[in-house]
């Protein structure tokens, strides 16, 4: 359960900055220079990533520098491990 | 694999995805995926998380896939460890190793997984310790050596020439050559000196380590280059095993080649060199 704001990656090439808040539905927010390219395929990273993890409910926004796949999904969990942390 | 070549241990930060994904075409004989200094308290589960990823996804092409947890004795160290033994990792590094217990202790806790370990050596008290480390374990393959925590640990003031280090670097290769396994040298820090870096990685070589660690992928060819077998050295290695054959078929029990007497420890030195150089590909110019 998404009990807090919370960050993870950066704002550096190959990365990206993905940030989860408290929502009261799932909601994926995605900006990234290839937006046109790859906008939907985040959207599908962060929504599979999302069902693994179990987050039903959440807002989560990422800004990308464009990511590698991989990349994505590791900030994605890293943030939604983060973000079920008490504050 | 125990004694594969580790010419260059190429430290790659663990929270830093855009040099992971180019690891294959760095071409280092090992990396070491850092989760220790590279990587500061409050970002050690992004780093983690990062190299689960990188491991599973990344090509690695030759490469050694090694990972630098953080010591055991942090509230990280064992969480890196649970990562590392559930990813495809060959080689763990264990910085600030000091005794062969610190080797024990990861070794319980690794079980009978077959996975190679390099202590990293950057103390005092490691040092003169260095070959009950390297004997711990059948799974310890290589001591490396950490320059600049050692210098601190000493209240030495680290210099270019590095004569502070002489005694530690050769305690280090004599404790891993005691116990038949491969010794490394610390990272040369300054990515712009590269004749500063070829010197004191011939230096390294001279005093019997077989690789060196880096700090930038442009490091690797120059270390590359020191580590492995000239001509010159191949072509005597090729007459040396080709005199003890003779000799062997003659039934003679003292070999010679030219003025010079071949004996045990030289006969061995040219087959090793002949094999580094065969799984180098350096054999194939003048291949009979």
């Amino acid at each position: 359960m998404i009990k807090r704001e919370a960050t993870c990656g950066q704002e550096a090439k190959s990365d990206c900055i993905v940030t989860v808040q408290p929502s009261d539905t799932l909601e994926i927010v995605v900006k990234s220079k290839l937006q046109k390219l790859y906008g939907k395929a985040i959207q599908k990273t962060a929504e599979e990533m999302a069902e693994k993890l179990g987050v039903e409910k959440g807002k989560i926004l990422i800004n990308d520098f464009g990511a590698l796949d991989w990349v994505l999904r590791a900030r994605i969990e890293c943030a939604i491990k983060r973000a079920e942390e008490e504050a | 694999m125990k004694d594969r070549i580790r010419r260059s241990r190429l430290y790659i930060p663990g929270n830093n995805p855009s040099i992971m994904q180019n690891i294959a075409v760095f071409g280092a004989d090992t990396v070491i995926l850092d989760l220790e200094d590279a990587v500061a308290p409050p970002e050690k589960d992004a780093a983690r998380i990062l190299v689960k990823y990188a491991l599973e996804n990344v090509d690695f092409g030759r490469t050694e896939r090694g990972v630098r947890i953080n010591p055991l004795n942090t509230p990280f160290g064992k969480k890196d460890l649970d990562m590392v033994l559930s990813s495809d990792v060959e080689l763990i590094f264990l910085p600030k190793t000091e005794s062969a217990e610190d080797v024990k202790e990861l070794c319980s806790l690794i079980g009978d997984r077959e996975i190679c370990i390099s202590p990293i050596i950057e103390t005092a008290k490691g040092v003169l310790n260095a070959y009950e480390i390297a004997s711990a374990d059948p799974r310890v393959v290589m001591l490396c050596f950490g320059a600049e925590d050692f210098t601190r640990d000493i209240g030495a003031e680290r210099t270019r020439e590095g004569k502070e280090l002489f005694w530690a670097k050769s305690m280090i290769v004599m404790g891993a050559k005691a116990a038949g396994i491969q010794a490394s040298d610390t990272v040369f820090s300054d990515i712009n000196d590269m004749d500063g870096l070829i010197q004191e990685t011939r230096f390294a070589k001279s005093l019997g380590f077989d690789g060196k660690g880096l700090i930038h992928p442009s490091q690797i060819e120059p270390v590359h280059k020191v580590f492995s077998p000239t001509q010159e050295e191949i072509e005597y290695a090729r007459k040396v095993v080709d005199a003890l054959r003779e000799a062997e078929e003659k039934g003679l029990g003292v070999i010679a080649l030219g003025r010079k007497m071949i004996d045990r420890p030289v006969a061995e030195r040219a087959k090793r060199i002949l094999k580094i150089a065969e799984e180098l590909g350096l054999l194939e110019v003048n291949d009979d």
